[in-house]
């Protein structure tokens, strides 16, 4: 988490990734996230987390802005939130 | 009750379990929706203990799975055992490509697969010249410790010369302590495999069947999880095109005899056959339709020929799949499907021709209270058996491993309150 709020602050991303494909991953996401919102950097940018397990109920229990099942879902969320058009 | 008598209820119970995943499978839909236990870590959860001696302390292990069929009272299991007590076995041969709990990753974290290239792309042609020899001295020796010396023998052919004289290779120190770690670790196995066979024993004796005996790959999928590696194999489909498919075949050959000559050993038609790397986000339907599939199939079609059940877990989507897998004989085949929005689809396409299992998703059980996870069961009885589909009941890829234990006990119940 130290590690991804250092990073955040370096490069201040318009859109943050996290990426997950075993269960595992679900507290670690939560938590992750939860770190931002401590830091208040929560709404400078967009989350989006992604992986085989992730659906809408993952997307509602870590509190992230959307969730895709693949990369080319991962490109169309950031093309809608940046404004891109295809 | 003498033990007679309860001898006697078990086997009748067991029949009737067993009846029931049977008439599924021939697409009559039986007195109740069928449930299936399979978990791994999730036991040591269960039982209490750590991911690390739930993989190794056979006893434990075998305890906790035992408990576990008794409390939730399925109509067959996995063989839990078997899938889970590999530490001192995988330790034994010295295996590298995964890490597992307390070996690479902490002792409360689940496996973690290794994806490398062990077989580099200009070596398909010694693969395909030479299988067995491309195994043994350059695939086996990268893999795990205990095949490390096997790399300096000769080509396994040559020791069939007149005076085989080859053979002094076998005097090698690094081929005698190859040979020494993999007796040692073959009886390693042995011991593990007997565990196994107990848990097997034991619930069938207390009249629960396990619902396979055999695990396979697929062709597509040996060739990527452990010879080339998904992402190098996913290169392949563009750069290597007919190598790729040239050794989908031979590795497809290998694997049929083999697969169907344990399957009937065990005496349990069903065999279960994981799929990995097929998704509709890894490779284009043409793809599919191109590499996959017909390997593949031919596989399928083999085991059915053979009196054989195979009982596919279809990872990932498969939206985009369901016409083509469909095109399989009725009543033949289970499809697991691991995204339960997958089934209600699949039901519309192939609800007459294979059985089904699956129906609550994996993000449900893990985050999820009782109650989403009774409504969960609810909506997929609703969407699936109430319509006539053969559905056994189980999550996406059995029990995730953080899955609050009341969340599996809602499961179970709640089969049992909307579907007999």
């Amino acid at each position: 988490m130290k590690t991804f709020i250092e990073e955040i602050n370096a490069y201040e991303p318009d859109v943050v990734a996290l990426s997950g494909f075993l269960t595992l991953a679900f507290d670690s996401m939560k938590e992750t996230i939860e770190a931002f919102d401590k830091e208040g950097m929560r709404s400078k940018f967009k989350i989006m987390i992604g992986g085989g397990q992730i659906d809408e109920a993952v997307r509602t229990y870590t509190s992230a802005d959307a969730f895709g099942i693949n990369a080319v879902e991962a490109v169309n969320l950031c093309k809608i939130w940046l404004g891109v058009k295809s | 009750m003498t033990n007679l008598e309860q001898a006697t209820i078990a086997k009748a119970q067991y029949d009737a379990r067993w009846q029931r995943i049977m008439d599924c499978v021939a697409l009559k839909q039986p007195d109740r929706m069928p449930t299936i236990f399979y978990a791994t870590f999730w036991l040591a959860k269960y039982g209490g203990i750590t991911y690390k001696e739930l993989m190794y302390d056979y006893e434990k292990s075998l305890e906790i799975s035992k408990k576990a069929v008794l409390e939730f009272e399925p109509d067959a299991a996995s063989n839990l055992v078997a899938r889970t007590a590999m530490g001192r076995s995988m330790e034994a041969i010295g295996l590298k490509t995964l890490k597992w709990p307390g070996h690479g990753v902490g002792e409360h974290q689940p496996y973690q697969y290794i994806d490398r290239e062990y077989m580099k792309s200009e070596e398909y042609e010694e693969f395909l010249f030479d299988p067995s020899d491309y195994c043994l001295r350059k695939f086996l020796p990268q893999v795990a410790e205990a095949f490390e010396g096997f790399a300096h023998l000769p080509a396994l052919p040559t020791l069939s010369g007149l005076r085989a004289i080859n053979i002094r290779a076998f005097a090698k120190p690094e081929v005698r302590a190859s040979l020494l770690q993999l007796m040692a670790a073959a009886e390693e196995v042995e011991q593990m495999a007997g565990y196994g066979a107990k848990f097997a024993n034991d619930i069938c004796a207390l009249g629960y069947p396990l619902i396979t005996d055999t695990f396979a790959g697929n062709p597509y999928d040996t060739i990527a999880d452990y010879w080339r590696g998904g992402i190098s194999t996913m290169k392949d489909l563009f750069r290597h095109k007919e190598k790729l498919m040239a050794s989908v075949d031979k590795v497809g050959g290998y694997m049929r005899d083999q697969m169907i000559a344990t399957a009937k050993a065990s005496g349990n038609p069903i065999v279960m056959i994981t799929t990995h790397w097929h998704a509709d986000a890894f490779m284009s339907p043409k793809q599919f339709e191109m590499f996959y599939w017909p390997p593949f199939k031919k596989q399928l079609m083999a085991f059915i020929d053979a009196g054989l059940i195979p009982m596919v877990l279809w990872e990932h989507d498969c939206t985009k799949r369901m016409e083509t897998i469909a095109d399989v004989p009725a009543g033949k085949c289970i499809y697991w499907f691991e995204r339960t929005e997958n089934i209600p689809k699949a039901q519309k396409i192939m609800g007459d021709t294979v059985a089904f299992r699956g129906g609550v998703e994996a993000s449900t059980m893990v985050t999820g209270k009782p109650e989403d996870v009774d409504l969960a069961v609810k909506s997929i009885v609703e969407k699936v058996w109430a319509k006539g589909g053969n559905l056994m009941l189980d999550c996406g890829i059995g029990i995730p491993d953080e899955t609050p234990v009341e969340n599996v006990r809602a499961m179970f119940d709640a089969a049992r309150k909307y579907a007999g």
